[in-house]
């Protein structure tokens, strides 16, 4: 059975050990980006199965990576789950605006994250 | 009675010369004697000493029906007067007795007439009485004319009797010979025979008396008025005098009939000084009057409406109204109804409806405010109109202004109240550009803000009148350059008010164009501050209600131009504390993620190695003190933003403060093996300050120098005396800093984008901090980069 890849775009490195440390443990492939283009650009070489997505990234950041991907024919199918400091209703509606499948806020519950990355990638495959 | 004696005069002149020649005749004893005494109309007889006659004339004869034969030798009293005995007083017994002669007048009823009789003797050639001549002439007439005055004296008592009016006949010699009604202060007894000289001396008997004079002499009546100037006051007379005659048409004295209108006098004295006055207060009323007749034809214009309505007195007089107040609607430039008509129809005060104009006969237009009133008699008739009008071209200019004044008021102090305790600014903006584009009658407001160094500007809020197409979306990331005039303007602060595109000057040609190309004819723009800075221009398109303007009132509405400005800054300011706090917020949860999310992992996950599980343990307390530490730098910004602001300052080396800072990092300098470098222009350079401030200031700087410079790499320190200041300057040989970024690493939570950064952490605020304590102490902080060659960090502190 082929393990999905799940892409987590971060540019704090204590964020991605701890989510890759966790999806792995999970059974999923994980790849890291730590900046808008560096994300934009292993979406587009891996295909992810589902982004994990920061907002405050160096470069470009999260809401134009999502943008950016949703413009792609290869990779607007990809599902996006952002996970973010931000926690404005703005920064939200904004996300969802964008076609994200999930928004949670930092601090986080892996449960809760767990959770919406299953659904993401179960939802993905249909 | 004067006057008979007069008439009586003139009669005893005729009758002694008659007489005279009587007795000539009789002492001649001529022949002729009949002939001459038969052709005389008066009775003539000669008597003897006893009474007898001796002749008659025929006359004589004639009006006793008898023949001379049959009188002569007769007795006069027993003939005449039928009794035996001479008549009292006969003059003839007179003459007797004093040989002179007499005369009489007799009424003896027995003779049937009135005689006045005159005797005459006739003497001897020895001076002895030899008879008496006797002319006896019938004064019938003359009696009937004495009756007639004294009945008509009788009448005049009667009319005049209570009257204020004085009737009095003088004669010919002036002398009162009846008077009723006298002067209060004389006794009528004391005025008859009296002239009025002789009963008061002044200037209105003089004229009483010539005028008296007058009438005698002309023998024709004459009226006039004479004012007695008495002790008691004045009194004014209507005076009339006629002749008076005699029934032979002689004048024989004057009446006089003076009517007392003193009274009266006074009243028109008083009318007069009401016509003058009302005459005055019509010249100088600054209203025009205009007063017509019960058709309503000009009767009357003063000289205001002379002027406004250009007709003068003597064209408009007789004119229709209509003709000379030509006044139309000024909205509809109709014929405006003139109120003239009701006023006469109805007696009521009209007045005329606003908005009237005025056409003055040369088509000068005046707005005219009036009314029309009736001109009524003393019973309340109709006699007329009048029309009182001004010219209120000040009066409008005036409340034109009051207008002009509130409208400013009422929309600047709703702007001001909609900027308090603002909710969503932008709406408010867009209300505000509303109202002062109603004010000025703009077709399209809108307001541009400038950015990149105000080489920039976009439009970011616009109101558009109906029918007017938004252009916001067209107007963004617009040059600044492409209205460099208008810029220029715009810089020294000033208003730039356009009443007419096309006559835009020279330099401003490329306005000209643009403006023109929209179709925009008048235009209004206003400087927007943010602080003191010019931030944008608030413009409005198409004025047509700002041409009477004044400056003073442009300015008016630059307060609200102010009021947007001092918005948008508080904007800037509560979007700079939301962001600061989402900026916090994000800083904050960043390491508590990681500490949760290791946390987590450690509870859920048995099967974690011990080498990971130390791995998570470590970033957990690492994560621990950055948050740790955050908060204290969050605490410390609070303190130098708000607390603190005055810290003890004293003279501090600056050197000691570099070492000291030196001594704090040295182990981070030693791990990367960094080589430190120094150039010192002298040892003792003091500088006024706080040395903690200073030294956090130092450790951060040099901190940064150690995070961004590679293992192995130079950090150099350079301090110099600049002069009176004292200059730092830490340079390291980093990645350097892009140019458009080397003032906004000064800004609050302003993390540099770029790898080595992600890889140290930070919080977002030394730079900030730093530049917070010096800017305390009057200095100044900035930094310099050649791209890859590393940044430098310079301070300046002035020297103590």
């Amino acid at each position: 059975m082929n393990k999905k890849k799940i892409l987590i775009v971060d540019d704090d490195t204590s964020i991605t050990l701890s989510i890759s440390f966790v999806l792995e443990k999970e059974g999923y492939a994980v790849i890291i980006a730590v900046d808008g283009e560096e994300a934009v650009k292993k979406a587009k070489e891996e295909l992810p199965h589902l982004i994990v997505l920061d907002i405050m990234l160096p470069k470009i950041n999260g809401f134009e990576v999502c943008k950016r991907l949703k413009a792609n024919v290869q990779t607007r199918e990809i599902r996006i789950i952002m996970l973010t400091a931000k926690g404005d209703e703005k920064d939200k509606r904004l996300a969802e605006e964008l076609g994200v499948n999930g928004y949670i806020t930092k601090p986080f519950d892996i449960d809760t994250l767990l959770s919406e990355i299953r659904k993401g990638v179960a939802n993905g495959e249909k | 009675m004067t006057s008979k004696k007069i008439k009586e005069a003139k009669g005893e002149q005729k009758f002694a010369a008659a007489s005279e020649a009587a007795v000539k005749e009789a002492e001649a004893g001529g022949k002729e004697w009949a002939k001459t005494f038969d052709a005389i109309t008066d009775f003539v007889f000669i008597q003897d000493k006893d009474f007898k006659f001796v002749k008659v004339n025929k006359t004589f004869c004639d009006a006793l029906k008898k023949k001379p034969e049959d009188l002569i030798g007769k007795k006069c009293y027993e003939i005449l007067h039928k009794s035996d005995k001479p008549w009292p007083n006969c003059p003839l017994a007179k003459t007797l007795k004093d040989k002179r002669p007499h005369t009489e007048e007799v009424n003896d009823p027995n003779i049937g007439v009135p005689l006045l009789i005159s005797t005459s003797p006739l003497f001897d050639k020895k001076g002895e009485v030899t008879g008496i001549v006797h002319i006896a002439k019938d004064i019938t007439e003359r009696k009937q004319a004495e009756e007639e005055l004294r009945k008509s004296e009788e009448r005049f008592r009667v009319v005049m009797k209570g009257s204020p009016i004085i009737v009095a006949i003088t004669n010919r010699e002036l002398r009162y010979v009846w008077i009723q009604n006298p002067y209060s202060d004389f006794d009528p007894e004391a005025v008859i025979g009296k002239r009025d000289d002789e009963l008061a001396d002044n200037e209105g008997t003089q004229q009483l008396m010539q005028l008296k004079q007058q009438v005698i002499e002309r023998e024709v009546g004459t009226r006039t008025e004479i004012t007695f100037l008495l002790l008691t006051g004045s009194l004014t007379y209507d005076v009339t005098a006629e002749p008076l005659r005699d029934t032979s048409g002689r004048v024989i004295g004057v009446t006089t009939v003076a009517l007392n209108i003193t009274e009266r006098k006074k009243a028109e004295e008083a009318l007069r000084k009401s016509e003058q006055w009302f005459s005055t207060t019509l010249k100088s009323i600054g209203d025009a009057v205009i007063a017509t007749d019960t058709k309503g034809n000009v009767i009357f214009l003063n000289s205001i409406a002379e002027f406004l309505t250009g007709w003068k007195q003597e064209e408009a007089a007789g004119k229709p109204l209509n003709k000379i107040l030509n006044i139309i609607n000024e909205k509809t430039g109709k014929p405006a109804k003139n109120p003239i008509k009701r006023v006469l129809r109805e007696g009521v005060i009209v007045g005329l409806a606003n908005h009237t104009v005025l056409i003055a006969k040369d088509g000068k237009r005046y707005p005219i405010a009036d009314s029309g009133a009736p001109i009524k008699d003393d019973k309340g008739k109709i006699i007329g109109a009048v029309m009182v009008f001004r010219d209120i071209t000040e009066h409008k200019k005036a409340e034109e202004i009051i207008k002009r004044k509130l409208e400013f008021e009422k929309t600047i102090s709703s702007i001001s109240s909609r900027f308090i305790g603002i909710f969503d600014i932008d709406h408010v903006i867009n209300a505000s550009l509303r109202d002062m584009s109603i004010l000025s009658g703009a077709s399209r407001s809108y307001l541009f803000l400038f950015r990149n160094n105000k080489e920039v500007m976009d439009n970011t809020h616009e109101w558009c009148a109906k029918r007017v197409s938004p252009q916001i979306n067209n107007l963004k990331n617009l040059p600044s350059a492409m209205v460099s005039w208008w810029m220029k303007k715009l810089y020294k602060g000033k208003i730039i008010h356009i009443k007419d595109v096309s006559k835009l000057p020279q330099e401003a040609k490329a306005e000209k164009g643009m403006l023109q190309k929209q179709n925009i004819k008048s235009l209004l723009v206003l400087p927007l501050y943010i602080g003191e800075e010019l931030a944008g221009f608030i413009g409005f398109d198409n004025v047509v209600k700002t041409e009477e303007w004044s400056d003073d009132d442009l300015a008016l509405l630059r307060i609200s131009s102010g009021i947007i400005g001092n918005a948008l800054e508080r904007k800037k300011d509560d979007e700079g504390k939301s962001e600061f706090l989402s900026n916090v917020s994000h800083a904050l949860r960043t390491p508590l993620t990681s500490i949760k999310s290791f946390t987590e992992i450690l509870l859920k996950y048995k099967d974690v190695n011990s080498v990971e599980h130390r791995k998570f343990l470590a970033t957990i307390n690492n994560e621990t003190d950055r948050l740790t530490h955050l908060i204290n730098k969050l605490l410390d910004l609070d303190k130098i933003e708000h607390g603190e602001s005055k810290w003890k300052s004293a003279p501090c080396n600056i050197l000691n403060i570099i070492q000291n800072s030196i001594n704090e990092v040295d182990p981070l300098i030693k791990e990367k093996n960094i080589v430190l470098k120094f150039n010192l222009s002298s040892q003792n350079l003091i500088a006024n300050g706080n040395e903690d401030k200073l030294k956090e200031v130092l450790v951060n700087l040099i901190g940064n120098a150690i995070k961004f410079t590679p293992s192995k790499g130079e950090i150099r320190i350079t301090v110099k005396k600049k002069k009176e200041t004292i200059e730092v300057s830490i340079a390291d040989t980093g990645i350097g800093i892009p140019r458009d970024e080397l003032t906004n690493i000064f800004e609050r939570f302003n993390r540099l984008d770029n790898s080595i950064n992600r890889k140290v952490t930070g919080t977002g605020l030394g730079l900030y901090i730093c530049k917070q304590i010096i800017e305390k102490h009057e200095g100044k902080i900035w930094a310099e980069s050649q791209g890859g060659k590393g940044s430098k960090f310079i301070f300046v502190l002035p020297e103590a």
